[in-house]
């Protein structure tokens, strides 16, 4: 019955988790949504990037692999160059140009794309009609001429392009759809022409450059075939079905055995250990010193003789009132964690709730506060002279404070945390040209070029190619756009994990605790059936990036310090931070239900281990 | 051989129900190309339309054309029409300057007008034109 109990129990926190992560994901992609429609409106990109398979196919032309901003890792992208928006930003940055001919390129190029296709369906909407049917059926008719409005609809808006377009040089062309396109095509080109001839003139040249952006922040510049002389990396495949441990995946399999060994009979009081941690940080600010501090300036400032110190008085106590707030929170928070005990499944959740919480509000807090004290410091030594003693105590405050809060957040590990949620912004600024990248003019500008993801060099789920294109001329830049897409494992494939699991045995064992610490190797299977979410949230990928697969693992339920083989299903979730499931003990016959965790906190990192190949 | 739709030249009432009828696109599911007039340069329009709606070319399959001897029968009528927003403002008091209105099949929008000193220069063009944008303005224009 404890063991059903156990497992009730179990499922009832993954659903919680799974629920949680599912509306953190939701919330960034909506908010993914609302900023990317805002871009559009603000800003048309110059250049399209469209993901191709290795086959070369373009799986679907018209929405889902152009202009994602995460594309497979091991994919080709193919760039476009709008000649159309370019122009529009010389246009706009220049003079001499006819108003608009960037947006009219951009039309004609746009429907001269679609040329063989409108003309298709032109024809074959005519061929449909049948007076007969649709006198019988007015609803056909209808429908009918529904389409043909469209299609016709195209035709016309080529008109408005330009005169010669609608009737042609000597004002008597034939405005049926083929010719008229005929003729848009000579417009472009003549259009093209002017265009390039102004540039030329006005020497406007364009650089266009890639860089593949890893996750530390380091990035190599990037061949792409016509733009630069840059030598390509040596090819590099990322890995998608590797079964196999790797070495540095072994060597972390035999630390997770030696943990496991040195704590296998401690059950969960090992993450009580690790709570401890992060309790005697946040005492820090409650006892001692920074009490003192505090006491000291506000016994200070009733000794000074200034007819301003008025105001000064009013912060302090408003400072005052904010940190004993403050204190109260602090106070309240190591309160729960003095009288935890962490016995179970459901308490191991809480407790992580509990830091999250404790994490966010010692960032948004605590930060308001010194922004306060700060404050404070900084009125004192614009407005009250000679009053060394006082300056000097609210600066002991202001700093002690500080450097309380910038360790506490750093063992909190905060910034790992906001860059999993989201990702750390590319510095652009320090992206610069070398002198192996092109200046072409536009005439030389290759329209199409495609960046071999092969070619990029060793790279990582999560790392990213950082674009840059810029037109300019020898007095000014014109035009930059920057643009940056995220390379993950988007196809099937198969992760490996190593690390620590809390096995919970559902028979009769030596275990004494009710988990047990024991090493385990999973391969999970992911991108099998989410494959255009994983391509349009980077959250997604980061956090919810789930799988499932085969786990196994070295439990020693008979006590005798000879790990067994335990071998059964794994269900990972949170990007491998929350893995559970459910094995057998292939050597005692023992069934057992397991959890591994791993929060982006150091004193954490109990369960699975991250490895490089992840 | 499909035949022009002529409209009566003397009684006005025959003249309005054989229009109102055409315009109903349940008995007539077709673009109609209305031509103005009884003089020699509306019944050659009349005469070249015939042929091309009688012609191999499927461009013409949907099209119908109708005869309107007497313009002021069914000016009522044609004027409470929507026009298309690509027209400038027809010269309703000058409606026999006009040779050709084309009219849209569902929804009745006049999609083109073509005046009667310009026909002659060009008249396959404007006849082509006229049907272009009536098939590219057969939509609710008031929405």
């Amino acid at each position: 019955m404890h063991k059903i109990m156990s497992i009730k129990i179990n499922v009832r926190v993954l659903t919680f988790i799974c629920c949680y992560c599912i509306s953190i994901v939701m919330s960034y992609g909506q908010n993914k949504e609302g900023q990317d429609k805002e871009s559009d409106d603000n800003q048309k990109s110059v250049f399209f990037i469209l993901e191709k398979d290795r086959d070369g196919d373009y799986q679907d032309k018209e929405s889902s692999y152009i202009n994602n901003k995460i594309v497979d890792i091991n994919s080709v992208l193919q760039i476009d160059l709008d000649l159309g928006t370019i122009t529009s930003k010389i246009e706009d940055n220049t003079t001499g140009l006819p108003a608009g001919i960037g947006e009219k390129i951009n039309k004609l190029t746009f429907a001269l794309k679609d040329r063989k296709n409108a003309l298709k369906v032109f024809d074959s909407l005519l061929g449909t009609y049948n007076y007969d049917d649709f006198k019988k059926n007015p609803d056909l008719n209808k429908e009918w001429a529904s389409a043909m409005q469209k299609s016709a609809m195209i035709v016309v808006n080529l008109w408005d392009v330009s005169s010669y377009i609608a009737s042609g040089d000597d004002g008597n062309a034939d405005p049926l759809p083929g010719p008229t396109y005929e003729r848009a095509q000579i417009e472009l080109e003549r259009m093209t022409k002017e265009v390039e001839d102004f540039a030329e003139k006005q020497g406007v040249y364009v650089q266009f450059g890639a860089w593949l952006y890893k996750k530390n922040n380091q990035n190599t510049a990037l061949h792409i075939p016509g733009f630069d002389s840059i030598k390509p990396q040596t090819p590099y495949q990322v890995e998608r079905w590797r079964i196999l441990p790797t070495t540095e995946q072994l060597a972390q399999l035999q630390d997770a055995s030696a943990l496991a060994q040195e704590n296998k009979d401690a059950g969960l009081s090992v993450l009580k250990k690790a709570i401890d941690v992060q309790v005697k940080q946040l005492e820090g600010v409650v006892t001692g010193q920074f009490n003192l501090l505090v006491d000291s300036l506000s016994q200070e400032v009733k000794q000074v003789v200034d007819d301003r110190i008025g105001p000064i008085i009013t912060d302090l106590d408003a400072l005052k009132t904010k940190i004993n707030s403050f204190k109260s929170s602090v106070k309240e928070r190591i309160s729960y964690y003095e009288n935890l005990t962490v016995n179970s499944q459901t308490s191991v959740i809480q407790v992580l709730t509990h830091i999250e919480g404790d994490v966010n509000f010692i960032e948004n807090d605590g930060k308001a506060l010194l922004a306060q004290a700060t404050k404070l410091y900084d009125d004192i030594k614009a407005t009250i002279s000679d009053a060394a003693i006082l300056e000097g105590l609210a600066e002991n405050v202001k700093n002690h404070f500080k450097t309380w809060l910038d360790a506490t957040l750093e063992k909190t590990n905060i910034s790992k945390i906001k860059e999993l949620l989201q990702g750390t912004p590319v510095d652009f600024e320090l992206l610069k040209f070398s002198d192996k990248v092109f200046k072409l003019s536009l005439k030389d500008l290759p329209k199409q070029a495609d960046l071999d993801l092969y070619s990029t060099g060793v790279r990582q789920d999560g790392d990213r190619i950082a674009f840059k294109f810029e037109v300019a001329t020898k007095e000014k830049t014109i035009y930059t756009e920057n643009r940056e897409v995220y390379m993950f494992r988007i196809l099937p494939h198969i992760e490996s994990t190593v690390g620590v699991i809390f096995a919970d045995p559902l028979a009769r064992t030596n275990v004494q605790t009710q988990f047990q610490m024991a090493p385990y190797y999973n391969l999970i299977l992911k991108g099998l059936w989410d494959q255009k979410l994983r391509r349009e949230s980077v959250t997604y990928n980061k956090i919810f990036n789930w799988g499932i697969g085969l786990h196994i693992s070295a439990p020693d339920f008979d006590g005798d310090d000879v790990p067994e083989l335990g071998t059964g299903l794994v269900v990972s979730i949170l990007n491998d931070y929350v893995q559970s499931g459910i094995a057998i003990n292939v050597f005692t016959g023992d069934p057992y239900w397991y959890f591994g965790l791993r929060l982006p906190i150091p004193s954490f990192n109990i369960g699975s281990i991250p490895t490089s190949s992840n | 051989m499909i035949e022009p739709i002529p409209l009566s030249k003397t009684n006005s009432g025959l003249a309005n129900s054989v229009f109102n009828d055409t315009l109903d696109s349940t008995n007539v599911p077709a673009t109609l190309i209305l031509v103005i007039g009884d003089t020699t340069q509306s019944n050659t329009a009349v005469k070249t339309l015939t042929s091309l709606i009688n012609s191999d070319d499927h461009f013409y399959k949907g099209v119908r054309v109708v005869q309107a001897p007497n313009i002021d029968f069914i000016l009522d009528t044609l004027k409470g029409l929507n026009v298309s927003p690509r027209l400038k403002t027809i010269k309703w008091n000058s409606i026999n300057s006009y040779l050709i209105f084309s009219i849209t099949n569902v929804f009745n929008n006049i999609g083109n007008v073509v005046l009667a000193s310009k026909f002659d220069n060009q008249p396959k063009r404007y006849i082509d034109t006229s049907i272009m944008l009536a098939l590219a303005f057969d939509k609710n224009l008031n929405a």
